[in-house]
């Protein structure tokens, strides 16, 4: 039995009576079975239906005579609770399920998706992205070729996790919230006036199904754990807020165990303590400082000056519009000349980071992530690409001997859109030396500590930028910490920035931060986890934003 | 409807496709299909809970256009369904993107699981939106736009390709073809649909010292002028060839609207609603306690005014919930008027709604006000900066001060001319101070992201920090 869309449009009414239309297409009988079989949500994995959907628009490709498709399906669920003190926000348990074919013909490409998962839209959607690819007059002249890369034809990987948030009920999940924010409300009352706490949390899941007409065919489960847990206060002219997360808060792969337990309440106090001491900031005296920063700050910076350089979409100028360009070509150019002169500044790729946000086991095109290296002492020697743009890179790859090919960069902001060069972990590489930020403090005579956290302004082509610090940022005098400054910002070119870096923190120092991308019209924000160690960089110019 | 497989053969049977519906790309939900589904959601709600039901389909579509050729294409087909309950003092929201029978089911059973029991209770809530009937917004609709195809798309943009030849072009041409129901338990029906687009182009000089950027929105695919979008950036682009530095300082700049749209668009969205006033944490608090509510906030011949009958910028006139978005003036004559609110205070005042906020808006100069060009701003400007285009991030979220560079065309202004291309500056500024700074203001129109109307303006004393020099 077949349905054409239309009809699926009003199934609405037109099959209240009959039967109910399960996920296929196909009639439940009971119309109530599907409510009483209620799981909490779609699981795609092993499913038959899924991958004869999958087979459905792979063959409807290939009959249309496109070389290369794939198609991605996503079933996802999350749960998002917020509270302010002890008031209760929106509970909120969105599904999401939908998917997306991209397909090559005459070299160019087609992409299309829907919210209708039948067979049938199956076939129409990828008729739909031949269709967009066969009238594109630049077809045969741009004759796009995908690097050939290992097809996967039963690929399962799920993002491990403890306890299952799964296995706990909203309610549960609010409990915990309550419990937490209890903490500070508490704190509040036993004399904080004026301080708050605001929490969010959101655990989600997301079934992805990846497959080409190549024969990879790819399941992967993400789980991950989202929020925030803030302590605020306000000035007494509410002008100035101090702002504090516990330092153990943590976001990411994780399940349940996120929060079992509330893992951040040791760390509570000191997050007060510290929120109440942003509001004693003062501004900071303008001029040339050397600025100490922590991990969190240097993550933040690296993902916006290097790590998004580094993709070769920008490098094109297929971002120019977009995403924006890069300084970090022509790759002829480029590729092992440009230098930061900088031996102490490494970025590598890599695949295999427990924990992190975005990780995955093969990337949006079916592409296992490699650990290469990007920037070795400070010269670039590859770029992040995609297995359509690997091959523009061949030059290179033959002449250091690697194999021309995707390193498994490739991502999305879900089924709906289509790859971009998108990276999900970059890390910049701690120095060998056990150096901690204590010993880069005390190297300081008249510097600037901004610890963690931290926000990067950068122009377009990623080269002029304005970086600052989220949290308490302190000055340095005589290689102590002083007074604690408010919103102090450092003005720098990239290249001369990374250059000026010199003194890095040891392996002790690294962390992960959070970071992301924008790329691509319809834009889309794809995130990622960067690694660095904190450092130091010499005398730049800092300033503040000052108040009119 | 059939479907035959043979006739959709990517790109043999052109003309007839869009008849025979083989791939075709506009659908969305007639608000009987609609209404249907949002029924049918509604028929598995607890009959003890207050139940609101939106339904949506957008048909999105974009051609992207990268270093002179179209890069890749997109028509997306976008569903949603979010069953909000209210139940016991507490509200819960389950969303789906599935319409079939289970999937309501589905978003049905998490909204209501989740309010009904658990900690938290207690909310205000005011009575659900009562049925009633909401005017049809002029202009929000376009057939043209819904009957556009994928080789009407390609066309428009290979236009503007043609057009910035010599150039390094990049840009999208998007077009969405929307609608929207809601629905509730107390019987209430609005649906709503609409067709918006964008073209933006960004082009380069071919030495790479140049660049220049023009976009426009458009309900009506036959207002898609992407020719002329095209001859505006490369224009911008040329005239900006080998720029030189100006020392960075306060200076009178005149700002396109495109220049300032992100701000406006970000004090909307963050800023205008009332209980973050209160708190304090929003740009409208008072630091003396309360709001600025009765205070002049931007100068005095500057309105803010939100009316989904606004002529030039429709949209759809309710909110998620059913509130209808009543013409609002947010700001009068300079003086803060209203920032929107929720249940609780609704009930306070004794209103029959909320006062919702759609974001979109209209800056309008007071009647009587002068309204110059841009042109006329350059001939009239003893010395200052005329600006194409700023990015733009959040530096100081409570004084809603932004910082980001100048870009796409950035010129000094001498003597009432424009003498010279500059070099890109870093800005730290905000529309809290330059929309107060005013020396000059003309005739809104619809920015390039579409959903907001405003005037060119030229003010004093905006703060550029630093060259970015880059191009």
């Amino acid at each position: 039995m077949t349905w054409s869309r239309r009809d699926f449009l009003r199934t609405g009414s037109a099959f209240a009576a009959a039967g109910v239309i399960g996920l296929d297409g196909r009639f439940l009988k009971d119309p109530y079975a599907a409510a009483r079989a209620y799981r909490p949500f779609r699981p795609l994995l092993q499913d038959p239906d899924v991958r004869a959907l999958a087979m459905t628009a792979l063959q409807a490709a290939r009959d249309v005579g496109t070389s290369y498709a794939d198609v991605r399906v996503t079933s996802g669920i999350a749960r998002a609770t917020g509270a302010g003190d002890r008031r209760v926000g929106l509970r909120r348990i969105s599904g999401s399920l939908n998917f997306g074919v991209r397909v090559l013909m005459g070299g160019a490409w087609g992409f299309a998706s829907s919210t209708i998962v039948t067979e049938e839209e199956a076939a129409r959607i990828a008729r739909l992205a031949a269709r967009q690819a066969s009238l594109n007059p630049w077809s045969q002249t741009d004759n796009i070729e995908m690097a050939p890369a290992p097809v996967v034809a039963d690929g399962q990987w799920e993002t491990p996790i403890d306890l299952d948030p799964w296995n706990y009920t909203i309610q549960d999940q609010l409990e915990l919230q309550l419990e937490a924010n209890e903490l500070v409300v508490k704190i509040a009352e036993a004399g904080r006036p004026g301080l708050r706490v605001s929490s969010s949390f959101s655990f989600s899941r997301s079934d992805v199904v990846f497959a080409s007409s190549e024969g990879s065919y790819i399941e992967q489960r993400f789980n991950n754990f989202g929020g925030s847990y803030v302590a605020q206060v306000i000035s007494e002219d509410r002008m100035e807020f101090g702002l504090a997360s516990p330092e153990s808060f943590r976001t990411g792969g994780y399940g349940w165990e996120a929060i079992e337990g509330i893992p951040w309440a040791d760390d509570i106090e000191q997050a007060v303590e510290e929120a109440y001491m942003m509001l004693g900031a003062r501004d900071p005296d303008v001029g040339r400082y050397d600025v100490v920063l922590g991990s969190g700050a240097v993550s933040s910076i690296l993902n916006s000056t290097i790590v998004r350089a580094l993709e070769y979409d920008r490098v094109l100028g297929y971002e120019m519009h977009a995403g924006g360009t890069s300084y970090l070509g022509p790759a002829e150019e480029a590729l092992g000349q440009f230098s930061f002169n900088n031996p102490m500044l490494n970025v590598r790729a890599t695949g295999s980071v427990p924990r992190a946000a975005g990780v995955y086991r093969w990337d949006a095109e079916g592409v296992a992530p490699q650990d290469y290296q990007l920037i070795r002492e400070g010269v670039l020697v590859d770029y992040f690409t995609s297995r359509e743009f690997a091959p523009q890179l061949d030059w290179w790859y033959r002449r250091n001997g690697i194999e021309t090919g995707s390193r498994g960069t490739a991502g999305s902001a879900g089924s709906t859109l289509t790859q971009v060069v998108a990276p999900s972990i970059a890390i910049m590489d701690p120095g060998e030396e056990n150096v901690s930020e204590e010993d880069m403090i005390a190297a300081t005579e008249d510097g600037i500590y901004f610890p963690g956290g931290g926000f990067a302004s950068v122009d377009p082509p990623m080269l002029n930028m304005q970086g600052g610090g989220g949290g308490l940022i302190y000055e340095i005098r005589d290689g102590k910490l002083g007074d604690i400054l408010r919103r102090p910002s450092y003005l720098a070119n990239t290249i001369d920035f990374w250059r000026s870096m010199d003194m890095i923190g040891g392996p002790d120092t690294f962390a992960y931060g959070g970071g992301g991308t924008f790329k691509g019209d319809p834009s889309q924000l794809i995130g990622r986890t960067v690694g660095a160690p904190a450092a130091r960089f010499r005398n730049l110019n800092v300033f503040t934003y000052g108040r009119r | 409807m059939s479907r035959d497989s043979s006739a959709a053969a990517a790109g043999s049977t052109e003309t007839g496709a869009k008849r025979t519906g083989i791939a075709a790309t506009g659908e969305i939900l007639t608000r009987e299909e609609a209404e249907a589904i949002a029924k049918k959601a509604l028929s598995f709600a607890d009959p003890n809970a207050e139940t609101i039901v939106n339904v949506s389909l957008a048909n999105s579509q974009n051609t992207r256009i990268g270093i002179n050729r179209i890069t890749t294409q997109r028509d997306a087909s976008l569903g949603g369904v979010a069953v909000t309950t209210r139940l016991n003092g507490r509200i819960a929201q389950g969303t789906t993107q599935r319409f079939d029978d289970e999937g309501l089911m589905q978003a049905v059973k998490w909204a209501e699981d989740s309010a009904r029991e658990g900690p938290g209770g207690r909310q205000e809530m005011g009575r659900l939106i009562q049925p009633r009937d909401y005017p049809v917004p002029p202009g929000l609709w376009s057939e043209a736009s819904r009957e556009v195809d994928i080789p009407d798309r390609i066309r428009k943009a290979v236009e503007a390709i043609e057009r910035a030849d010599g150039y390094v072009a990049a840009g999208t041409l998007d077009l969405g073809i929307n609608s929207m129901l809601v629905a509730n338990s107390a019987g209430l029906v609005a649906y709503c649909r609409s067709t918006t687009g964008t073209m933006e182009l960004g082009a380069r000089t071919d030495d790479n010292t140049g660049s220049g950027w023009a976009g426009k929105a458009i309900y009506d695919f036959n207002d898609m002028d992407t020719v002329a979008v095209a001859a505006k950036a490369t224009d911008k682009a040329e005239r900006s060839r080998n720029p030189s530095a100006v020392e960075p300082a306060r200076y009178t700049v005149i700002l396109e609207p495109d220049a300032y749209a992100s701000m406006i668009a970000f004090m909307m969205q963050y800023h205008m609603d009332l209980p973050s006033a209160q708190r304090g944490s929003s740009v409208f608090a008072d630091p003396n306690g309360g709001t600025k509510i009765g205070q002049q906030v931007f100068d005095e011949r500057l309105s803010f005014v939100s009316d989904p009958m606004d002529p030039d910028a429709p949209f759809c006139p309710f909110s998620g919930t059913g509130v209808p978005f009543d013409r609002t003036y947010w700001v009068q004559d300079g003086i803060l008027r209203n920032l929107s609110f929720g249940d609780a205070t609704a009930i306070e005042r004794g209103l029959e709604y909320p006062l919702a906020n759609p974001v979109s808006v209209r800056l309008q100069p007071k009647e009587g006000t002068e309204l110059l060009t841009l042109d006329e701003m350059v001939e009239t400007c003893e010395r200052g900066i005329y600006v194409t285009r700023l990015t733009m991030g959040v530096a100081d979220f409570r004084r809603l001060v932004f910082t980001g560079v100048t870009r796409d065309g950035t010129w000094l202004v001498e003597r009432g001319r424009i003498t010279r291309p500059i070099k890109n500056m870093r800005y730290v500024d905000s529309h809290m101070y330059f929309l107060n700074n005013l020396e000059a203001v003309g005739e809104p129109v619809l920015a390039a992201t579409g959903g907001f109307m405003l005037p060119p303006v030229r003010s004093r004393d905006f703060n550029f920090t630093a060259i970015a020099d880059a191009v």
